[in-house]
């Protein structure tokens, strides 16, 4: 090698110590060692990995395994940071499981690397999910959890081309196993917060109804029955496809009257001698206090609540006409697919409806008008809504 | 009729095709394309294997472009100035500035050919797995041969004054610092570092960002790829091929011939 050679390396070996040094900054070396030897036992170790804290501790231990500093990983990766961090989750994957003698090593263990997958590969998700899940089995509601998915959640924001560009398919996952985290094990005030992670998981397109549902049923129980309305809404807003918008409309209808319903109940028990409300007015004033104080803000919120709301004080029913009539639709042609089943199964058409109930099947839901319900037309065979004055929707 | 740049780049296309080392190289490629099924698998997540599937993939493609930049990019003037070659081709109506272009343009068109024919595989054998990563996967191999481009001309300029080893060396020192830049500032953001900040910012300045041509995470997660930002990447390429290439010719020219 010629001497401008020897030279360049020179200063190659020495930039890179400089960077080292200033990269990862004091390692807290033993006083009492040798200096030459607290350098080789450990500031040469902590250059090649363990940042500032967590994963230095971690280092500190015996027994446990390595746990690379996030910017000293992503710095050697090169180009190649995506398969660097999934070849690391590869080597963590069958150690996760494994029982620690100290558990909060541990959780700290999980945490930096679950870290510098995630800044690596901003939009895996599956690590942070699982580490989240390992994080709870070792403490309900272990401190770590909320630090990596919040540093995931912000970092599935960077990605490439500094657009705003659509979230991951599954991304929905993040804020809803925290916000579950928080709701189950969490305290009073952490509740609080898990209802806003639920929310923009519920907010996220491809979030599955369920959780929309969930989230729609503890809040209606904790005094706020429109929860659900209102997510149902946002998510009809964001469909593109007209049929999913529609069906989404519809569940937001449901909720609604699920809350008008109730309201209309307390209205009616209020009453004396109990009598079913004959005003639209009468049952909104039935609602919470927090949901009537919003009303006075935004009149057209109210004006949206009761759109299009019928009453029946005959039948003691609610309805919102353009739902019962889907409903009606839905729910006559479940009735077609079952009596054809029934056909098809046993040989014969059935002379009843009665004749379902020895089939094993999906129950259908009762027409969803109060003083009907479902028959079946001995002249076509199809079924079809009969007024029925034992509904016992009907009566108090 | 041919210009020399044409002529030098048609020769360099024949004779790296014959090279061995890349022979090699390209089989390596192919195996770690189809090895990366088994690192796929051994994600318990199903959803995850296609994705580490065209990952690992993307990134053995990545790895191997930059060894054959780093190995025959640095021993492309070396080696026809070792054989003799050169005088004979310098002996008639072709300047050193066009030798330095015919030969870049060969080997980059190598590589080209090259990554069409991983392009076709990846695309094929993806497709058994159920992955359809389509246009971004194309503009991931695309973004790589950008990347592969840029990294030759360096190369190309390292080996133009210093030897075949310490210039591959540089070739991947260049890559790992290349991919780093953002890092860096990143890392500056927040630790608010000041006395980093002018060091940083200078490497930040002063070398190739060569994740502007990374759309590896965009393939694997079947993101759409704006041609706008391939346009911009293109141009940004070029930018800096020139640039190196422009530096070599320079040395290239000033070099004492043995």
């Amino acid at each position: 090698m010629t001497a401008g050679g020897w030279a360049v390396t020179g200063l190659a070996f020495a930039a890179g110590i400089c960077g080292q040094v200033l990269v990862q900054g004091p390692t807290g070396r033993d006083k009492d060692l040798p200096w030459i030897e607290g350098w080789m036992q450990e500031d040469l170790p902590s250059w090649g990995r363990g940042p500032l804290g967590h994963a230095n501790q971690v280092r500190a231990s015996r027994r446990l395994h390595a746990a690379p500093s996030s910017m000293a990983f992503r710095l050697s990766a090169g180009g190649v940071k995506e398969a660097a961090a999934d070849a690391l989750w590869l080597t963590v994957l069958p150690r996760l499981g494994r029982s620690w003698v100290e558990p909060e090593r541990k959780g700290a263990w999980i945490e930096a690397v679950t870290t510098a997958m995630t800044d690596a590969n901003p939009r895996a998700l599956t690590p942070v999910i699982y580490a989240a899940y390992f994080l709870e089995g070792i403490e309900r509601r272990h401190p770590a959890i909320e630090r990596v998915l919040e540093r995931a959640m912000e970092a599935r924001e960077k990605a490439p081309f500094e657009e705003p560009r659509r979230a991951n398919a599954a991304s929905w996952q993040l804020p809803e196993v925290l916000g579950m985290n928080l709701y189950m094990f969490g305290t009073p005030e952490e509740k609080k917060r898990a209802v806003l992670w639920l929310r923009e998981a519920a907010a996220m397109p491809t979030c599955p109804d369920l959780v929309i549902d969930f989230i729609a049923a503890f809040r209606a129980r904790e005094g706020s029955p429109l929860e659900g309305w209102e997510l149902w809404i946002h998510r009809a807003f964001q469909a593109e496809n007209p049929e999913f918008r529609r069906a989404y409309l519809e569940e937001a209808d449901r909720a609604r009257l699920a809350a008008l319903r109730r309201w209309a109940s307390a209205a009616e028990a209020r009453r004396t001698p109990p009598a079913w409300p004959s005003t639209v007015d009468e049952v909104l004033a039935e609602a919470p206090e927090p949901e009537r104080l919003t009303w006075d803000s935004l009149p057209r919120r109210r004006a949206a609540v009761a759109e299009g709301v019928l009453l029946h004080p005959d039948t003691r029913d609610i309805e919102i006409p353009s739902l019962t009539a889907r409903l009606e639709k839905e729910g006559l042609e479940d009735l077609r697919l079952l009596l054809r089943h029934f056909e098809l199964t046993n040989g014969r058409k059935a002379a009843s409806l009665a004749d379902l109930d020895s089939f094993s099947h999906r129950p259908v839901a009762p027409p969803p008008r109060h003083g009907t319900r479902w028959g079946l037309n001995p002249a076509t065979g199809e079924p079809e809504v009969v007024p029925d004055l034992a509904d016992p929707r009907s009566r108090r | 009729m041919k210009g020399p740049v044409l002529v030098v780049a048609g020769n360099t296309y024949r004779e790296v095709g014959r090279d061995r080392m890349l022979h090699l190289l390209g089989a390596l490629v192919v195996g770690f394309v189809l090895f990366s099924w088994v690192l796929g698998w051994l994600n318990p997540e199903e959803a995850d294997q296609v994705r580490h599937l065209v990952d690992f993939g993307l990134a053995g493609v990545n790895l191997f472009g930059l060894l054959m930049a780093a190995l025959l990019g640095s021993s492309l003037l070396r080696r026809e100035m070792e054989r003799r070659t050169l005088y004979t081709v310098l002996c008639r109506e072709v300047t050193r500035t066009e030798f330095v272009l015919g030969k870049y343009l060969g080997l980059v068109g190598v590589f080209a050919t090259g990554l069409a024919l991983v392009a076709v595989l990846m695309v094929l054998y993806f497709a058994i797995f159920g992955a359809a990563p389509g246009w971004p996967l194309v503009a991931a191999i695309y973004g790589n041969l950008l990347e592969i481009a840029v990294l030759t001309a360096a190369s190309v300029l390292l080996g133009s004054f210093t030897t075949p080893a310490l210039s591959a060396i540089g070739t991947v020192a260049l890559w790992l610092v290349g991919h780093n830049t953002e890092t860096l500032l990143e890392y500056l953001q927040m630790t608010g570092k000041e006395a980093l900040e002018i060091p940083f910012q200078t490497l930040y300045y002063a070398f190739p960002n060569l994740s502007d041509f990374n759309y590896r995470l965009a393939a694997s997660f079947e993101l759409p790829v704006p041609p706008s930002v391939l346009a911009f990447a293109t141009v940004y390429a070029v930018l800096w091929v020139g640039l190196f290439l422009g530096a070599a010719s320079l040395f290239f020219r000033r070099r004492e011939l043995p």
